[in-house]
């Protein structure tokens, strides 16, 4: 690169607007990062992601991008003083309060290319997180809480706002408060059991949720099943068949209107083992035809494959 | 692609003469007029297509010789070339650029951004085109510090993102949190 400069800020608007639309996304990123006017200019580019942005809360402030024509890209916030010092991981901090001073991108697949920004702003994370909401154009957020140190007032005074479409959680939390800070997700992920009670998991089943998944440690029962107001469930289950029968067909009596889509997954599965249901059983006094072997299905987003599966999903559609 | 015609030398008839900034003038066929929408629809307007006009200089207030000589260099090249259809590609990680391209373009920033400006001024869209992507390529992989240098872009951190508003130091906590950053920040005690 030569010395010189090119002032792109001089340009004719449309000129300008065509040299950003021809930036790859990442470099677009760092440039909206620059100053208000390239802020301004990079929503004026009017660059949308594919689907949705990720937010992971953690020791770091991490977002993630799923772009169209690349595998994605990775910036996690830091402070590279704190981090040298505690092994490459922060300390635990307010993230509310936290001010940064590196962001690093990564593209995956692509490990000798991180690029490093130092940052000068001063931003803590809801600011990262409200300018990526603005030069994205207000993509679904999802939400990954990765570690239980950061209290529901900590995310709460970072997330206050924006509207989290799915929530998805690795360890215990304050439920109630968590989902009140982001502001009721639609879409709840569970990967172990963080309710203390079966009255407040009882609270959880009930909501109007457009998904709930619950991961092995669950084991939804009968009960649980018939509790849930949710549009798609996937849960693992001991459900023996003639409590599957029962659910089905009160679903099919229309005591689950909401009911769109469910997928329960055998615990024995998970162990190698294959626990075959009886169908007679499972399909007593119902009116059913036969799946062919090679039919594939899109479960909510899920693609279930008869083949890979072919005695432990039980694939429903009302 | 690459059309390696042999170019005709202006004749009176086919030809107009512009006019550059410095008062240079260039002797243009009307053949390479066609890639610049600017220069086209002039030529339709005045006529001077037809052999019975009389044709004046066009001056070209914008341009200098040096980017005309440039310009014209580039509408030589491309006289064959089909029309230029603008596709929709856009964020692309990678573009590529045949080897007299980029060694036409390997010109430095500041007369790149010059001849971008004269290529929008004569709507020339190929090489309008083709200077907003190779420009898009040199900032590929740079940090937003180095994009600062080489764009020129002046860094505003005493004016809050959000509202405009100059922070303050010592400013008080608003609503949102916003305005307890201060400027020089130091990591809150562990």
């Amino acid at each position: 690169m030569d010395g010189t400069v090119f002032p792109l800020f001089r340009l004719p608007d449309n000129a300008l607007l065509h040299v950003l639309r021809s930036m790859e996304e990442l470099s677009l990123i760092m440039f909206s990062l620059i100053s208000n006017r390239s802020k301004t200019l990079t929503i004026s580019a009017n660059f949308k992601p594919e689907n949705d942005l990720k937010v992971l809360y953690a020791r770091e402030f991490t977002f993630e991008l799923h772009l169209a024509n690349r595998d994605g890209i990775e910036f996690s916030l830091y402070d590279r003083r704190l981090r040298n010092r505690s092994s490459g991981r922060l300390p635990i901090v307010d993230l509310s309060h936290f001010v940064f001073s590196t962001v690093q991108a990564d593209q995956y697949r692509k490990i000798d290319e991180l690029i490093e920004y130092k940052e000068s702003k001063g931003w803590t994370a809801r600011q990262y997180l409200l300018h990526f909401l603005d030069i994205l154009h207000q993509p679904d957020v999802y939400f990954y809480y990765r570690d239980p140190s950061f209290s529901a007032d900590s995310v709460s005074k970072t997330m206050k706002g924006v509207t989290v479409k799915r929530l998805c959680t690795y360890g215990e939390f304050e439920f109630e408060k968590t989902m009140k800070a982001l502001n009721h997700p639609s879409e709840i992920w569970f990967d172990i059991d963080p309710f203390t009670s079966h009255e407040s998991l009882s609270k959880c089943y009930i909501q109007n949720l457009d998904y709930l998944n619950l991961a092995k440690g669950f084991m939804v029962k009968l009960d649980d099943l018939l509790l849930m107001n949710c549009k798609n469930i996937g849960a693992y289950s001991r459900l023996r068949e003639k409590h599957l029968n029962i659910y089905i067909r009160s679903w099919l009596q229309g005591q689950k209107e909401e009911l769109e889509h469910v997928c329960l997954v055998g615990h024995r599965v998970y162990c190698g083992e294959v626990d075959p249901f009886n169908k007679e059983i499972v399909l007593k006094g119902l009116k059913y035809t036969t799946v062919p072997d090679d039919v594939e299905r899109l479960f909510y987003f899920i693609l279930v494959k008869f083949t890979e599966f072919p005695a432990v999903v039980i694939y429903i559609h009302h | 692609m690459s059309c390696e015609e042999p170019t005709t030398s202006p004749t009176p008839e086919n030809n107009i003469t512009v006019v550059s900034s410095d008062g240079k003038e260039f002797l243009l066929d009307l053949k390479l007029t066609e890639q610049s929408e600017t220069l086209a629809r002039l030529i339709s307007n005045f006529e001077y297509d037809r052999t019975d006009v009389k044709k004046d200089p066009v001056p070209l207030g914008n341009i200098t010789s040096a980017q005309m000589q440039k310009i014209i260099e580039w509408l030589q090249h491309h006289r064959y070339y089909p029309k230029w259809e603008q596709n929709d590609i856009h964020y692309s990680t990678s573009f590529t650029f045949e080897t007299w391209v980029e060694e036409y373009l390997n010109i430095p920033n500041n007369e790149m951004f010059e001849l971008l400006n004269a290529a929008n001024y004569l709507n020339i869209p190929r090489l309008f085109s083709t200077i907003c992507r190779i420009m898009a390529s040199r900032i590929t992989g740079k940090s937003a510090e180095q994009i600062r240098t080489v764009l020129n872009i002046k860094t505003d951190v005493k004016n809050d993102v959000y509202t405009g508003i100059p922070i303050q130091e010592d400013s008080s906590s608003s609503e949102d949190g916003m305005s307890e950053i201060s400027l020089s920040p130091s990591p809150p005690p562990i």
